[in-house]
């Protein structure tokens, strides 16, 4: 960082940069909401208007669920699926879905990715198209089917063949 | 003297020979009528298959014009991309040099002495900040009250820095946006393209590369198309960005979205506001206009690669 960006304000990639979002993704959301400005600089204020625009939220914190599994692949989906329920994504209820990938590492994200776009396929997931890009929804009925990942009582064989 | 029947037949044998040359005469010149008639028929067949088949030609060149406009339209709108994004690029340039140029001013004003110390203040607290914490709470809202001041008193920096872009010394260019809305069967829009003068590496390598006049088209055309489909009622109609002959292309899905409005005149419209409203555009004399054609003239060839962003 040179002296002179220390005095620049912030950009549109700098936005998509911190949000883990793509620059058209933000440029997209600002012009639903009113258009972009006259001038395409911002301030910190505005990476937490764009966050919230674009329902991104961290998951991977410290505040993730702990689950205890003796495959670290099967404890990452345990914990997604966890996470779905904790969060109520259920019926009506969406959210972005790369909420569930955000914080993991790239090797980590692969896994939770495998097993979202299996569960989508077995149709234990809905994904849906937003303004926002991709968003996820559990169906009411489907819920028992993620408790039993989640808990891990009942862990589909075909989702068990992802990390096996 | 010859008996009166002798004269008689003389008579009839001469009425005879006088017959048969009258006769022989006018069938001559039927003959010769019928001669003349069919040759002028057969020339006016002639004439007439001549002119059938011209006909023909006329009627399947008239039948090609359509394919022939259509080629030439697409020929015509992929020369101008190209010319257009030359432009775009050529112009980018000469925005980066007042880019850069606003940068040295700044530079002017925080070497001058009465900001240079302060500037190495505000530096410095970049490193202390991450510390503050950790640091007694009176020791960490001294610091925090001095930053403050010292901020303030680099405001001019800041101003200055923040500044209009000057404008180009060049003459103003416009650029065309090419949009094309495919409507099956006359049909509600099932899909819009939009291509964009700028390469698709804005969209592709848009963390490896400077946030240049490309990408700030980009993001306005972006924004732009955001807005339309807010206002059409396809808020939520998916988007997905492709390179398509250097240049990028914004690609919706329209058909599982019940579109209220008119997708051109409201983008046409969102366009022109963005040509008198964003401020590089004022800087860098330059502006867009929607040029739209159909799905045909874009559509990639069939051997063409269609990857998608």
């Amino acid at each position: 960082m040179s002296t002179l960006d220390l005095f620049e304000k912030i950009r549109v990639s700098q936005i998509a940069s911190s949000l883990d979002l793509h620059p058209f993704e933000v440029a997209r959301l600002l012009g639903q909401v009113g258009g972009l400005p006259r001038t395409l600089a911002f301030d910190e204020g505005d990476i937490d208007r764009v966050r919230e625009l674009a329902g991104v939220e961290t998951w991977w914190g410290s505040n993730a669920p702990k689950i205890e599994d003796d495959v670290s692949g099967r404890a990452l989906v345990r914990t997604a699926a966890q996470m779905l329920l904790d969060r109520d994504v259920v019926g009506e209820q969406t959210t972005r879905a790369d909420n569930l990938f955000r914080g993991l590492d790239p090797a980590d994200q692969f896994v939770v990715r495998r097993a979202v776009n299996h569960l989508i396929r077995e149709e234990v997931i809905k994904s849906i198209p937003t303004s926002q890009g991709l968003h996820l929804q559990v169906d009411e009925d489907q819920v028992g089917v993620l408790r039993g990942i989640a808990d891990g009582s009942k862990i589909p064989s075909s989702l068990e063949e992802l990390w096996s | 003297m010859n008996p009166k029947l002798v004269t008689a037949l003389e008579d009839i044998d001469r009425w005879r020979r006088e017959s048969d040359a009258d006769a022989d005469r006018e069938h001559n010149e039927i003959s010769e009528e019928q001669e003349r008639l069919h040759r002028e028929i057969e020339e006016r067949q002639a004439s007439l298959e001549a002119l059938a088949s011209r006909k023909s030609e006329v009627e399947a060149q008239k039948a090609s014009l359509p394919g022939e406009q259509l080629q030439r339209r697409r020929e015509a709108t992929l020369k101008n991309l190209a010319g257009d994004r030359g432009l775009v690029a050529a112009r980018g340039s000469l925005f980066g040099d007042q880019v850069k140029a606003r940068e040295r001013r700044v530079q002017d004003l925080i070497d001058k002495p009465q900001y240079n110390k302060l500037v190495k203040e505000y530096e410095e607290f970049q490193d202390v900040e991450m510390g503050l914490d950790a640091l007694p709470k009176t020791y960490k809202q001294a610091i925090l009250a001095h930053h403050g001041t010292v901020k303030k008193e680099l405001a001019p920096v800041f101003d200055a820095m923040a500044a209009d872009i000057e404008p180009v010394d060049a003459q103003g260019i416009g650029v065309a946006v090419v949009g094309s809305i495919d409507s099956p069967d006359g049909g509600p829009a099932e899909a819009l393209a939009i291509i964009v003068p700028t390469p698709f590496e804005t969209c592709s390598k848009w963390s490896e590369r400077a946030e240049d006049l490309a990408a700030l088209i980009a993001y306005r055309v972006v924004g732009c198309v955001g807005r339309m489909l807010q206002q059409v009622g396809a808020a939520d109609a998916p988007l997905q960005y492709a390179e398509y002959e250097n240049a990028l292309a914004i690609q919706v899905w329209l058909g599982d979205s019940d579109v209220t409005g008119n997708i051109e005149r409201v983008l046409d419209d969102l366009i022109d506001e963005v040509n008198g409203k964003a401020a590089e555009f004022e800087a860098g004399r330059l502006r867009l206009q929607m040029v739209w054609v159909e799905p045909e003239v874009v559509a990639p060839d069939d051997d063409a690669d269609g990857g998608e962003g």
